[in-house]
């Protein structure tokens, strides 16, 4: 080291103090490189390029030609068995899909009605109960049952829950 | 092969890695991965984090590799990349974003920097020990934005206008950041005690006088 020459950080403080900017600059880069690099953890590089691997595992070429070979395979293996399908041959074509869309539209619509003959049964059935209720021992009744269900619930509820501890009771 | 990849520009390495070539951008991770975890550790200061950056940084740079200019310098690019993600992280975490407007924050807890025994380096020796840890303690008290246009000029020496593409600033906006940062760094590393007018001359029974990072 030249002794008889300020070492870095006294130049970069002296230009700056000074106001010799390009100066302060040549010392300061000159400090700065001195500084220890930090370095991630050992295998950083290996860590990366698993993660690079996984990720182009389908940009290489063979993977793709693969691909590509087994969705040929795919559309081939479909036209052959096309003609084996003959419950569905029928479909193909325009008559066949109006046939479907007909006979979809009219089952849907059966069931739609048998679902409004379950909700009418069930509406004439709370308005039967809903009659009965209305009378005045019975809702006194409902009413005192009510009351029994609460107690019992609030009573569970008190023996359910352990009190607390004097040294939990600080937490 | 490897041996002939080792001597190619960083630019031609990316052309490489673009035509499917991992070795080219091994090479690029192996060149690039002290500089870029160095940045991203200094900006974001937690030694984990910094780590899944730098991960995040090359695995965006790999998938991106097709919009490359190869007439641009790749160290800019990657750089790039690297401070968006350490701005994306920044803004996950609820930090503030490197706005230059942003106030300072010196609570911060410093990070451990592992410094590489092998090197031949004067601030890993005894003698320039203490220098070492008086400059890190004032490049963390930098505002982080600071801090990354430091190390972007003077330790990974980018141009300004490379420092401008990295940060996305006008060029005359990172000059104006660089004199900032410089003059910040000049009165942090003062009161911490390296003041050649405080030291005599700075010599060095004059370190003894430094006071310890606050």
């Amino acid at each position: 080291m030249n002794r008889h020459r300020p070492e870095p950080w006294q130049r970069f403080l002296e230009a700056e103090r000074d106001g010799r900017s390009g100066e302060a600059d040549h010392a300061l880069a000159e400090l700065l490189r001195e500084l220890p690099r930090p370095r991630p953890a050992a295998g950083f590089a290996a860590r990366v390029m698993a993660r690079v691997a996984r990720r182009s595992i389908f940009a290489r070429p063979a993977v793709r030609f693969g691909l590509a070979a087994a969705l040929v395979a795919v559309a081939l293996t479909a036209g052959l068995a096309l003609p084996a399908i003959g419950p569905l041959a029928g479909l193909i074509g325009p008559a066949g899909v109006l046939h479907l869309l007909v006979d979809s539209a009219t089952d849907l619509t059966i069931r739609v009605g048998h679902g409004l003959e379950i909700w009418q049964t069930l509406a004439a059935a709370a308005r039967s109960v809903g009659a009965v209720a209305l009378h005045p021992p019975v809702l006194f009744l409902l009413v005192l049952q009510l009351a029994i269900a609460a107690a019992a619930l609030y009573a569970l509820a008190g023996l359910a829950v352990p009190k607390r501890s004097s040294s939990h009771a600080s937490l | 092969m490897q041996e002939r990849l080792g001597e190619r520009s960083d630019e031609a390495l990316a052309v490489e890695a673009r035509r499917g070539s991992e070795a080219a951008f091994q090479l690029l991770v192996e060149r690039y991965e002290r500089p870029v975890y160095g940045l991203l550790l200094r900006i974001v200061r937690r030694p984990e984090t910094a780590e899944d950056l730098a991960q995040e940084t090359f695995l965006k740079a790999f998938r991106a590799l097709g919009r490359f200019d190869p007439e641009r310098k790749f160290s800019s690019w990657l750089f790039k990349i690297a401070h968006n993600a350490a701005l994306d992280a920044l803004r996950r975490d609820g930090h503030e974003p490197l706005s230059l407007d942003a106030p300072v924050g010196d609570s911060e807890e410093a990070p451990e920097l592992p410094a590489d025994p092998k090197a031949e380096n004067p601030f890993a020796r005894a003698a320039g020990r203490d220098l070492g840890r008086a400059l890190e303690a004032a490049l963390r008290g930098l505002r982080p934005q600071y801090r990354e246009i430091l190390l972007l000029r003077f330790v990974e020496e980018l141009s300004y206008e490379e420092i401008a593409e990295v940060l996305g600033t006008p060029l005359g906006t990172v000059k104006i950041h660089l004199f900032r940062a410089r003059r910040d760094l000049a009165r942090a590393l003062a009161g911490l005690g390296w003041d050649p007018e405080e030291l005599g001359g700075g010599g060095r029974e004059g370190r003894n006088k430094e006071r310890p990072p606050a």
